[in-house]
């Protein structure tokens, strides 16, 4: 073959191969999925069960909605499968709240009080916009179970 | 010939092609024309504005004394708190420059670690410092006159300076009554009096908290105020620029701390522990709103800094700054890292300078690839936020420590 | 070993010859103020820096020792062997056949020489030139759990016991624990000219200093990548007050004052494979001569260690170049498990578990992750077992520092289309083991239970007790019901079951796997002595073929149905056949099987026949087997 002609086929060949590394093949844009969480108009007391079913939680955070960036409070109590308040100790239980699409939760730690049946917990601060979870943890011997509610908040 | 010519001609320009930066321009993010017509937001936009009354401070007995304020503006401007009678709160903080400082780095008494940030609006803040190593106003009044490097004064020469200068002596006692002998209470009511004068360095009216009352149908709107470029700009505040995320509130500011691995000044310490440091300093200080001094000590504010939490998750975070006011306070960042709001929307356009200090960090932000329209009219509508004129007679010193 | 001439001070190249006289004034001239940075103000040495050579080939380097003359003992846990190396590097003597250890961990020398065997969990006394005949110093089990890291110096020996979460110190007949109930994972541990005991905790990210008389009197630490801040501190000495720190998962030595404030790093984090010459990728254990003018880094990934000189002028900065990139490089931890078309995978470096989904045929897709670093439900010190089941939409994640099983509902649809899910997690529940008070299944056992690797079968959770050398079986009460293999293991690594309902548990200490029937907990049969030298990860496939990663030889080994070994998948290498350190075996819904590569930093993939499919994680780890035809066996561009 002519060198001209190979000239030709070399320049084609370059044009080809050169442009950007093709990119992988990305999964559909990240959304955030639903976590039921509670609407602002949920009459109060916000219910939940425990994820693994052991026990069941009641919870009005005030004010409610709960604001964005505005410390708020909250109480709750721990109820059993008859709807009958469980008598824990305060050592027993514990409150906290993430955001889990950020992977960090508050800045502040709420201390607990408990009061008229109630336990309550102040200060909380959802200091960003978006999904927040709180969860209430309760231990009995070697066991820790979870309950907890989602919010969005905006 | 002339075909081995071209030939050759195609071949290195095909060499050119392959071999030359293949990077594309990044996707561009623009705000179609027709987004312009779209309904605002307003749960949105109530949070950033009109700028709000200012918040009490319970802390602060003289927060709002008109007496307290003219006092502590005149220890604002007074050199003689520093150590060799140099250096005032102004010399940083400087009032021609929005009460901000003109150097990335502060330089008091010696070269400090940040930069000095403004004072104005600075009351709506929840923590005052970049790593947030005050909870009130009076409390971040008084710690640069001891650091060595600010003002490297000392609580007990200040004390003797109040109680023989005899004007100072008469203006402390006509808001607090008798001098008192402890000194850390003497110190304490120097910095309210600050504090009390800060309080008054608002700058309202801006042409979007105008512009935010008329679309949220409250008085003394103006829906003029702001043009289509800046309407524009909040369009990408609200949308693809993601400000909202760590800047939403009314000062634009969610009043926490981020890192967001901004890239260091070289004058500036590469390892600054920020909040983890200033949480610690807060928490322990006798100062805070929890402690003796404090005039609401089981208050909403005592509260919250009993509640810190502790942890180096918040090793390098610093406060997020307030978007308002930013004209005349260039350079921008906790080190004065950028020396205009264009660098600063470059950095968060691309992140190409994040200082990465690990690959496991977490990264909240994504670069936001917006085109140079987007962040025209991004920049257009920051300094949409700049508020009316604060009157003369506030940026200057005062002729006397008692008024008129 | 490439050793060079140790370092000169204010050496002057010169072009022509020059009159003597000046030669003589220009090399003072020059000379003293080059070596004023290096000797400080006061004439000791301002730092350690400077990289001198490395001693490399070696078998899994885990601790090392200097001796007064300035030779080094090294620890080579995977040649069950102690060697001694002279100041220039170079091998002077081995100790390993006849050993008296089975095997060796810590050592420490003073008038003779200590050596840790956490497989006998015993310390020996050795006198170097009659090694075989030791006597025991310290014996388990209630004594020790697993005794690993060891100083001695004026007849006071220190020894760590990372299991165990303390530190016990001994001085003529007096013998103190140190710790307890503080110390979370105590990996390293030296002693200081005055007595006192210095621990760099790995859990706690924390260094801890004891008075001679045993009393905890401060530390500093906290966890962290930023300079200042530790992550899982492997090792520690210290020299003339500065307290020098094995910073292992930032891949740097810090030095700080007794004070604990930050004085300097040494090294930089290796980032290419095989990175070297003062860049560091784990340093697990260190040492600094009696004069401190070196400091020896181990890193046991790399089989070689590194020494460092005084270094002169300012300390090393970061190269520009070096710029790390926002995306986690996949430090993948010892555990792989799939279920269905789901893969979990634990990353250690994020105290974070990782969900894949493998419906497309190339690298797994992350739909999301799970966990963070602290003690509370929803956050571990250190996760490394794992269990999904991709019906019920759960994993279970053990956390042996914490002594905890958790169980985690993943809220995701498997049939969805491919999407990221943040925060799909939701805790259930949280087994506290170390709340059973040590009586495990009516059996009272001498330490608190370290949960490790995990299996489930017929409702119920095996999980492998590394401390108490036994498998624990938990029912859906969360009772644990019963304990397998008790007074059997040594150090059980991973268990699975085969298609016959055996339960096979891998020894990495005993070099074998073991088989046992659940219901009676009765040994059945052996596979593999003699034949594996540490083996791992272990699972089966339908036909009752068991696949063992042996980490040390760096391969896969395939066992028959009948037993016998019929293949062995790759070699010591980055290339598609090639594997570091492999931990973790699952076997995929395709019918392949996942191997973690540990020390390659990445996920290899073959058919259950040895043919490599694909590889992911680290894209600089992955390329290499990926494109062989660009990058050699080593990873460099050929």
């Amino acid at each position: 073959m002519k060198a001209s002609t190979w000239t030709w086929i070399l320049c084609l060949a370059l044009g080809a191969c050169g442009g950007e590394e093709t990119q992988p093949i990305a999964a559909d844009p990240p959304t955030a999925e639903s976590t039921d969480p509670k609407p602002a108009d949920e009459p109060l007391p916000l219910k939940a069960d425990a994820n693994g079913g052991g026990f069941h939680l009641e919870l009005i955070p005030s004010p409610h909605p709960i604001p964005l960036n505005l410390d708020f409070s909250l109480r709750f109590r721990l109820l059993d499968n008859e709807g009958k308040p469980l008598a824990e100790p305060l050592k027993h239980i514990a409150l906290d709240a993430d955001m889990p699409e950020h992977g960090h939760g508050m800045k502040i730690a709420p201390v607990l009080e408990e009061k008229d049946g109630w336990i309550h917990a102040s200060p909380l601060l959802f200091h960003m916009p978006g999904l927040w979870e709180i969860y209430v943890d309760r231990t009995q011997g070697h066991l820790t179970e979870r309950a907890q509610l989602s919010f969005k908040v905006y | 010939m002339r075909r081995t010519l071209l030939c050759w001609l195609c071949l290195v320009l095909g060499l050119l092609w392959v071999l030359c930066d293949k990077k594309t321009e990044p996707p561009v993010a623009p705000v179609p024309a027709t987004a312009l017509e779209d309904p605002w937001p307003l749960d949105l936009l109530r949070h950033l504005g009109p700028l709000p009354p200012l918040p009490a401070d319970p802390t602060n007995s003289v927060a709002d004394n008109p007496a307290a304020a003219h006092y502590g503006q005149w220890l604002f401007f007074d050199k003689r708190l520093s150590g060799d009678g140099e250096i005032s709160c102004a010399t940083c903080h400087d009032p021609e420059h929005g009460f901000a400082d003109t150097r990335p780095i502060a330089l008091g008494k010696a070269l400090g670690e940040r930069h000095a940030p403004t004072v104005i609006g600075a009351a709506y803040q929840r923590w005052l410092g970049w790593g947030g190593r005050a909870d009130s106003l009076w409390m971040q009044a008084l710690s640069p006159m001891e650091n060595e490097v600010e003002m490297a004064g000392d609580r007990q020469d200040i004390a003797r300076l109040v109680r023989s200068d005899p004007l100072l002596r008469q203006a402390h006692e006509e808001i607090y009554g008798e001098i008192p002998k402890d000194v850390d209470t003497l110190f304490a009511q120097l910095g309210k009096a600050i504090a009390a004068y800060e309080r008054l360095l608002i700058q309202r009216d801006s042409p979007f908290d105008l512009w935010v009352r008329s679309i949220l149908d409250l008085p003394g709107g103006d829906p003029t105020a702001l043009n289509e470029e800046q309407q524009r700009g909040l369009r990408v505040f609200l949308g693809p620029g993601r400000c909202t995320l760590c800047h939403l509130g009314p000062t634009l500011s969610d009043l926490e701390f981020h890192n967001n691995q901004l890239p260091t000044h070289p004058d500036g310490p590469r390892d600054d522990a920020g909040r983890y440091r200033g949480a610690r300093l807060v928490q322990e200080s006798p100062f805070n709103a929890a402690g003796p001094h404090s005039d609401a000590p089981e208050g909403e504010a005592a509260e919250r800094v009993r509640a810190l939490v502790q942890s180096s998750e918040s090793f390098g975070e610093f406060r997020t700054p307030t978007l308002r006011n930013l004209a005349r306070r260039a350079p921008y960042g906790h080190q004065g890292q950028f020396p205009d709001l264009g660098s600063v929307l470059r950095f968060y356009n691309t992140l190409e300078d994040q200082d990465l200090r690990s690959h496991h960090q977490e990264q909240l932000l994504q670069p936001l690839r917006l085109d140079s329209a987007a962040l025209g009219a991004l920049e257009a509508f920051l300094l949409a936020l700049e508020g009316r004129d604060l009157p003369g007679h506030l940026v200057q010193a005062p002729v006397a420590p008692i008024r008129d | 070993m490439n050793p060079r001439p140790e370092g000169t001070i204010g050496t002057v190249k010169q072009s022509r010859p020059q009159p003597k006289r000046f030669r003589l004034w220009l090399t003072l001239f020059l000379g003293i103020p080059l070596a004023f940075p290096a000797l400080g103000q006061d004439g000791e040495a301002t730092h350690l820096g400077a990289w001198l050579h490395t001693i490399s080939d070696l078998r899994g380097p885990v601790a090392l020792d200097y001796t007064e003359g300035g030779a080094l003992w090294v620890v080579e846990a995977d040649g069950n062997r102690l060697s001694l190396f002279g100041p220039s590097g170079r091998l002077s003597r081995q100790l390993e056949n006849s050993a008296p250890w089975l095997n060796p961990r810590g050592v420490a020398v003073d008038t003779r020489l200590y050596v840790s065997d956490p497989a006998q969990r015993r310390v020996l006394g050795i006198a170097v030139e009659a090694w075989e005949e030791a006597d025991t110093v310290l014996q388990g089990p209630e004594g020790l759990c697993e005794p690993g890291a060891l100083d001695a110096k004026n007849g006071r020996l220190v020894i760590a016991d990372p299991l165990g979460g303390r530190v016990v110190l001994f001085q003529g007949s007096k013998r103190l624990e140190l710790g307890v109930g503080l110390l979370g994972e105590p990996t390293g541990v030296c002693l200081d000219d005055e007595g006192g005991t210095w621990v760099s905790d790995a859990a706690r990210a924390r260094v801890e200093h004891f008075d001679p008389d045993g009393n905890h009197i401060g530390g500093f630490g906290d966890y962290g990548a930023f300079r200042g801040l530790l992550a899982a501190p492997s090792g520690i000495a210290w020299w003339n007050h500065r307290v020098f720190v094995a910073d292992r998962d930032n891949h740097r030595i810090s030095v700080h004052t007794e004070g604990g404030d930050l004085l300097y790093t040494v090294g930089l984090h290796a980032l290419r494979p095989r990175e070297g010459k003062g860049l560091l990728h784990y340093p697990s254990a260190i040492a600094v001569s009696a004069d401190g003018t070196r400091l020896a880094v181990a890193e046991p990934l790399d089989g070689r260690v590194q020494i460092f000189s005084r270094a002169m002028g300012t300390e090393p900065t970061v190269d520009p170049l070096r710029r790390v990139t926002p995306q986690a490089s996949a430090h993948y931890g010892p555990a792989v498990r799939a279920s269905g078309q789901w893969m979990l995978l634990v990353e250690p470096e994020t105290h974070s578990v990782l969900l894949h989904d493998t419906r497309r045929d190339e690298a797994p897709i992350e739909l999301t992750s799970f966990g963070r670093r602290g003690r509370a439900l929803g956050r571990w010190i250190q996760p490394e077992g794992i269990w999904l089941d991709i019906e019920q939409r759960t994993a279970w994640v053990s956390d042996p520092t914490a002594g905890t099983l958790d169980q985690v509902l993943l809220r995701i649809d498997p049939q969805a289309p491919l999407n990221q899910h943040l925060g799909a997690a939701a805790w259930v529940r949280r087994v506290n083991l170390g709340a059973l008070k040590r009586n495990l299944g009516g059996v009272s056992v001498f330490h608190d239970p370290r949960p490790t690797a995990i299996c489930r079968r017929e409702g119920k959770t095996y999980v492998i007790d590394r401390a108490n050398r036994c498998v624990l079986v938990i029912d859906e009460t969360q009772t644990c019901v019963k304990v397998l293999g008790a007074g059997v293991l040594l150090k059980p690594m991973d268990l699975c079951f085969d298609h016959k309902g055996i339960l096979w548990i891998s020894d990495a200490w005993q070099g074998r796997i073991l088989g046992f029937d659940p219901d009676t907990g009765e040994s059945h049969s052996s596979r593999g002595a003699g034949a594996l030298q540490s083996p791992d990860g272990i699972c089966c496939d339908q036909e009752g073929r068991i696949f063992v990663s042996d980490r040390a030889a760096n391969r896969v080994f395939r066992f028959s149905s009948l037993g016998a070994m019929d293949l062995s998948i790759g070699r010591e290498g980055l290339g598609p056949e090639g594997l570091l350190g492999p931990r973790g075996l699952s076997i995929g819904k395709d019918g392949n099987i996942s191997v973690v590569d540990h020390g390659n930093h990445r996920c290899m993939v073959f058919t259950t026949e040895g043919e490599f499919v694909r590889a992911f994680g680290s894209k600089l780890h992955v390329r290499p087997a990926m494109q062989p035809k660009i990058y050699d066996e080593w990873g460099n561009k050929r």
